[in-house]
């Protein structure tokens, strides 16, 4: 056998599986220049940082991906932006009124695509998921630079940059519904009005041009309180920091 | 073959309350046509939805395995139940048509497309009754797992819009091995139907569906329901009712059109009532039937040739107290129906004494504007020994329930007239294609560098490095395609083949490492991990879908052989039209489109492969003809040869010629064709042979 793989149509199946005809979509511009993005900037094309290897952050987990926008971590949890400054972080505990004592210091990442095949048939690098699990927290962070499909809502406005939306999404409308699907009553143990869950929360924050969607998924009991307080997930939303991406691309 | 047919609606209305215990569901629904409401008709009336018909989705499959092959049901409708004066959110009551359109119902969600701006982001979908954890959920489509959280939301990506299934338990997605990163296929488990958000079981029992472009918090929601309810009327057999890209008005099944209603349900067996379903003895197919009904409670299949009027009834899902005694002979009648006058042969069957043939006669006639077939005779009356001692008067009646498919016709091939695909660029037929070895260089099989087609420009880089070696023609391009079938590919039987072992041996899978339904066995996941064992059954499954339309994938068998064709269904290549539209399969499959080749030229190209095969592998060297040799139909005899003879012209047959002779040439005119061809090639050897030109107008008198 002189040659290692022999295979036929090797891309059909991964051409059958994803959407076809979104080449043809846009990407949106980024907005490097926006202010947001200038310590990054400085940090890319200084020698030795990330201009070294385009595409790669300098602490982004290995993958084959070229990003082509802007990918977010939390700061702190080890994903540090490039030219940040030197010296320890505060954790978030610190940093983000009534973070939960449950969660880990160093959360688990998970970033996709990490391959050209997880790719969804558009553009690598064009577009991200990352699930960063603290245990009792989990945050799923959504970057996308491709034109929405008009499709599903005409292009609206941009919001500025640096804006922050939350919305909370309540399957229940309010009601809260024991495991046998029994409506109960809104009231405490104590007879006073229990404290209403709002629902699952969803930041979004525009940074340049794109908007970035941060939904935090409180797993435990112990973590509701969190995704209940708006002080605590404003003050997530701002340890957002620039991990990867090339602003050239 | 049973278990991807589908029964649909109307034979569970026949079945009436009726039918398969283990098939139907046991709630108020089991009896009643599907009904919707029009696309935004939301509660509570005082909130507007989105009244858009647009289906925006028409390739999706129902979110739950419902339809005509589980006789499983699924109500879309909002999970809230105080809407419907109800304290138990998962009162039986909420399981039932019509769907409803829930979209837009108030919430805090920013939805752009709702009215108010804000609403319900989605969907909700009650499964067939309210169990937990028992009813699959199921990928509408394919795409990647970009996150799954304690919601459950399980996000699926494809291309600039993403898909979210909510609230299934986490250790059904964990037992369908579903995890971030796995590209996954349409039809694909998720999961299971149940209750969970943020982490426990609080909310009803219930799907949430959704679907947005953009990231998530954006609010470019889509409207799912108007794909959602087409995809519902292609689970159960019915026409999507999907016109100009729209959910047309059905004036039977959508609450508030205008028109006529539904008629009553005429359910004339009610004495079915309870009675199960076997499975289709082995070797009857769907497809080979014309229509199907009901007899005794058992499905049957009616096999018709309207030339003759031969007719057949055979088992096709036989109530399960007779399965095992039809299984043997399923052929309970055969006979003519002669101008609606049917005779001919019935069996009674007996466990103990065997089959008895007994004569029968009839009418077809309609009952209630349904066809039925009523047949009368004299059975056998066996004693306890066996031995005949009389007859009994016997009664066959069979109702029409539905037809099985059209008559497809295969479609047209139309050779394109330009070159867009890397395979169609190199004229490799199958893009047969070599990959860099351990060493970074691309070293091609003997049985490719040793054929004489191969062009010497090299060929073309696929988007992953390998090449697709150029051939000089396109009857090499067919050749070359030709041997690997039968001497590369793996798990077939020389030129017997089945869609299921050419698929496995395309993606170089195993057959033995994944089920008839595309996952992995344990011994697949034994021998190769998990996650590599599932993505393995997933590139299987994905030329299944393109080659005959597995979990409703694209199917191009039935363009070529006008009729599906079954996974295990075996495939007779020896024969040239099976070869011809097998190979187009795989082709178009491939490409996308029709293949740029002629009948003609792909027949020359299989006698070029079968020559070299000779020379290659059988070590005779002169079995191969020159590359030219097999471009001239007129050595092989075929009808666009073009040699001119006794002033008469004959040119090259054009792609629209290829086309007439496809679709509209009599047999005769084909073998006048090919007389004519056979004249003039034999005249081009005399020709050769005298060393004068006798085909032109120049030849001596």
């Amino acid at each position: 056998m002189t040659c290692k793989m022999e295979t036929l149509l090797a891309y059909a199946a991964i051409s059958c599986v994803i959407a076809t005809g979104s080449a043809a979509q846009g990407l949106r511009d980024v907005g490097w220049t926006d202010t947001y993005f200038n310590s990054y900037r400085s940090a890319f094309r200084a020698p030795g940082a990330a201009a070294a290897e385009p595409g790669a952050g300098p602490s982004e987990p290995s993958t084959s991906i070229v990003w082509l926008l802007p990918v977010l971590g939390i700061l702190g949890t080890g994903e540090n932006a490039p030219g940040a400054t030197a010296g320890p972080i505060p954790t978030l505990k610190n940093r983000v009124p009534d973070w939960p004592a449950c969660t880990t210091e160093k959360p688990q990442i998970k970033t996709v695509p990490e391959t050209v095949e997880q790719a969804a048939g558009l553009i690598p690098g064009s577009w991200y998921v990352r699930t960063i699990n603290f245990g009792c927290i989990k945050l799923v962070l959504e970057g996308n630079r491709n034109e929405p499909d008009p499709a599903a809502a005409p292009a609206g406005q941009v919001q500025e940059s640096g804006t922050t939306e939350l919305n909370f999404h309540d399957e229940n409308a309010g009601t809260a519904i024991d495991p046998e699907g029994n409506l109960l009553n809104q009231v405490g143990p104590t007879g006073a009005p229990a404290v209403k869950d709002k629902g699952t929360p969803v930041l979004t924050v525009t940074l340049g041009n794109l908007p970035y969607s941060l939904t935090v998924d409180c797993v435990t009991p112990e973590s509701r309180t969190f995704c209940n307080s708006e002080s605590g997930l404003r003050a997530l939303g701002k340890q957002l920091v620039v991990i990867a991406g090339d602003p050239t691309k | 073959m049973a278990t991807g047919s589908r029964l649909p609606l109307k034979l569970l209305i026949l079945l009436g309350a009726v039918a398969a215990a283990n098939l139907l569901p046991k709630h108020p629904a089991e009896a009643q046509e599907l009904t919707y409401f029009a696309p935004g008709d939301i509660l509570p009336k005082t909130v507007g939805g989105i009244g858009s018909r647009a289906v925006t989705f028409p390739d999706w499959i129902f979110p739950m395995e419902v339809g005509s092959g589980t006789g499983l049901h699924a109500y879309i409708g909002t999970q809230l139940s105080t809407y419907h004066g109800l304290s138990w959110s998962n009162d039986p009551k909420l399981f039932n048509y019509p769907h409803r359109d829930n979209q837009c119902e108030p919430r805090a969600w920013k939805v752009q497309a709702c009215p108010s701006g804000i609403g319900h982001q989605g969907v909700d979908i009650r499964a067939n009754d309210n169990s937990d954890k028992k009813w699959n959920v199921i990928a509408v489509e394919g795409g990647v797992v970009t996150s799954i959280t304690s919601n459950t939301t399980v996000s699926i990506k494809n291309g600039t819009h993403t898909v979210q299934y909510l609230h299934m338990h986490p250790n059904s997605i964990r037992d369908a091995g579903i995890d971030e990163g796995d590209v996954v296929v349409k039809g694909q488990v998720l999961g299971k139907v149940s209750c969970f958000m943020s982490g426990s079981c609080s909310t009803s029992r219930h799907l949430h569906f959704h679907a947005y472009t953009g990231t998530v918090g954006e609010g470019r929601l889509y409207h799912v329901y108007p794909s959602l309810i087409a995809a519902y009327r292609r689970a159960w057999g019915l026409p999507d009712g999907v016109q100009n890209g729209e959910l047309t008005r059905d004036s039977i099944r959508e609450t508030g059109v205008p028109g006529p209603r539904p008629q009553p349900v005429v359910v004339p067996q009610t004495s079915c009532a309870g009675i199960q379903l076997g499975d289709a003895p082995s070797g009857v197919d769907r497809n080979a039937f014309s229509s199907l009904w009901l007899h005794n409670c058992s499905v049957m299949g009616l096999v018709a040739d309207n030339v003759t009027g031969a007719r057949s009834f055979v088992y096709y899902r036989p109530k399960a107290a007779v399965k095992d005694v039809v299984a043997v002979e399923p052929m309970l009648f055969t006979g003519v129906n002669e101008a609606g006058n049917v005779r001919g042969q019935a069996k009674h069957y007996s466990s103990r004494c065997g089959v008895a043939v007994f004569d029968v006669f009839g009418k077809s006639f309609e009952e209630n504007g349904n066809p039925v077939i009523e047949l009368t005779g004299k059975r056998p009356q066996r004693d306890p020994t066996c031995a005949t001692t009389g007859s009994v008067d016997e009664v066959l009646r069979f109702t029409y329930i539905e037809r099985v498919s059209p008559s497809n016709a295969p479609v047209s091939h139309v050779v394109p007239n330009d070159r867009i695909t890397l395979s169609e660029k190199t004229r490799n037929f199958l893009a047969i294609t070599f990959y860099p070895d351990g060493e970074g260089v691309i070293r091609l099989l003997p049985y490719f560098a040793g054929f004489p087609g191969l062009a010497r420009e090299g060929g073309l880089t696929d988007s992953k490095g390998g090449l697709i070696p150029s051939v000089q023609t396109d009857e090499a391009g067919a050749a070359i395609s030709w041997v690997w079938i039968k001497k590369r590919a793996r798990f077939t039987d020389g030129l017997r083949i089945k869609p299921r072992t050419v698929a496995h041996s395309m993606a170089g899978v195993d057959p033995a490492a994944c089920d008839s339904q595309m996952r992995p066995t344990p011994g697949g996941i034994e021998a190769a991990g998990e996650v590599p064992a599932r993505d393995a059954c997933n590139r299987v499954a994905n030329y299944l879908r393109g080659y005959v339309g597995f979990a409703n994938g694209r199917d191009f068998a039935s363009d070529y052989f006008g009729r599906r064709v079954n996974v295990d269904e075996e495939l007779n290549l020896a024969e040239l039209d099976v070869a011809w539209n097998w190979m187009r399969t795989m082709y178009s499959h491939e490409s996308g489109r029709p293949a740029v080749l002629t009948r003609s030229a792909f027949e020359r190209g299989l006698k070029f492969g079968d020559d070299y095969i000779a020379s290659f592998y059988d070590g005779i060297p002169d079995a191969v003809k020159s590359v030219e040799f097999y471009q001239d139909p007129c050595n092989f005899a075929q009808p666009d040869c073009v040699t001119p003879i006794a002033g008469v012209r004959v040119e090259p047959a054009t792609a629209e010629e290829d086309h007439l002779r496809d679709t509209a040439e009599p047999d005769q005119i084909e073998e006048l064709f090919r007389l004519f061809s056979g004249v003039s090639a034999r005249l081009k050897k005399l020709e050769n042979a005298v060393g004068v030109p006798l085909s032109s107008d120049e030849r001596p008198n």
